[in-house]
């Protein structure tokens, strides 16, 4: 590497340490496996964050090394910094296949037997707007997990991404509806209005590999 | 019967320093495994490897030496191009014991290996320091590694800025 003039400072070769004798595809290397060697999201989250932190050099090649970028989590409540967060994500991850995850189950939400799902915080129209972020990107899923209290944000899923004209990428779905009531003896499908059997993406999924459904209805 | 006689090859470092070393151990090398595949006569003049020092070549063919036999990665499969998937860190017992050296001479493996083509030791490498990274504030990785930080006042402002993102959870 030549000099590295930075403000005021010069560094030399002579003067680096070992690490930054890598040339820059295996430090990118090594940044996308300290990245992905964890199940954890919000792992795979910090990580390019941290190593992006850490100087000038590995900042510029950790942002121009996607594949560092591609998980995406959206939470309820969902706040204007993870907008910003996936919106910017969803640039830096350039072409790179996505792994999202959106859980939108709401910690205070107590499900009863009894229970209008209606009132649950977080609605189908919600699911809609999240989606509007993150759809556009559709061609480049690779995995989508969605975990959700109610009925009406999985219908929003379902009933928008059946729209999309092909997700070429995507190789799991993962689409639970968190909370065991809907299994109980006698009980029917609520809310009626939304009872209806939509394709998993159309039936346009053709890598379509691993498929978990907890108390969701799909056409089949 | 007696085994037939391993093909010795000899190679010169960039120190001069020469080994002579079994030819199915330096085919753990697709750089080297290549060479040796377009001459078609013995030759007797050490192969030279310009990029490589006695001692990293040392480690090197400690590593070669013991994985000898073991059958070569295919080589760019869909999955090892993708660098987006899973990917375990583990490194079996030995490496790990093998690639415990100080940071200057880990860093000679890591470029030796890139030069010489030897995916699964680039593999260890990079899986090492991927696994002194995690886990690790940036502070902690710039002291780990000596490196300086040396963001420009704009930069940190936007690093700052950024942070708030690691908390959206």
């Amino acid at each position: 590497m030549s000099d590295v003039r930075r403000g005021s400072r010069i560094l030399s070769p002579l003067n680096l340490p070992p690490i930054q004798g890598l040339p820059n595809e295996l430090l990118s290397s090594i940044f996308a496996y300290a990245t992905h060697q964890h199940h954890d999201p919000y792992y795979t989250i910090l990580l390019p964050l941290m190593v992006s932190h850490v100087c000038a050099r590995w900042r510029e090649i950790s942002l121009s090394t996607g594949a560092l970028w591609t998980q995406l989590i959206l939470t309820f409540p969902t706040s204007e910094g993870q907008l910003i967060r996936t919106a910017e994500w969803l640039t830096r991850s350039k072409a790179a296949p996505l792994h999202i995850l959106l859980d939108v189950r709401d910690p205070g939400w107590e499900w009863k037997p009894d229970s209008d799902e209606s009132t649950h915080l977080f609605t189908g129209v919600d699911m809609e707007r999240t989606l509007r972020l993150i759809l556009p990107h559709v061609g480049r899923w690779r995995e989508c997990e969605l975990l959700a209290d109610t009925w009406a944000p999985i219908h929003s899923f379902l009933s928008d991404t059946s729209q999309v004209e092909s997700v070429p990428m995507l190789e799991f779905v993962s689409l639970s509806r968190c909370n065991a009531f809907f299994a109980e003896r006698g009980e029917v499908f609520r809310p009626r209005n939304l009872a209806e059997p939509i394709p998993l993406f159309g039936g346009r999924a053709n890598r379509l590999r691993d498929v978990e459904l907890a108390g969701v209805h799909v056409e089949w | 019967m007696a085994a037939p006689a391993t093909q010795q090859i000899k190679i010169r470092c960039n120190d001069e320093k020469e080994f002579t070393v079994d030819r199915d151990v330096l085919e753990r090398s697709v750089l080297i495994k290549n060479m040796l595949e377009d001459v078609t006569e013995q030759q007797d003049a050490p192969i030279p490897l310009p990029n490589v020092s006695g001692p990293v070549m040392a480690k090197v063919l400690e590593y070669c030496t013991h994985h000898r036999g073991e059958p070569l990665p295919s080589a760019d499969t869909e999955q090892s191009q993708d660098e987006t998937r899973k990917r375990t860190t583990d490194i079996s017992e030995w490496d790990q014991k093998f690639i415990t050296v100080d940071q200057e001479m880990l860093f000679e493996i890591i470029l030796a290996a890139n030069y010489l083509d030897i995916k699964s030791l680039l593999d260890v490498g990079c899986k090492t320091v991927a696994n002194m990274i995690k886990g690790k504030t940036p502070e902690e990785i710039r002291k780990l590694f000596n490196i300086v930080n040396d963001f420009t006042p704009e930069e940190e402002a936007q690093i700052k800025k950024e942070n708030e993102w690691a908390e959206d959870r």
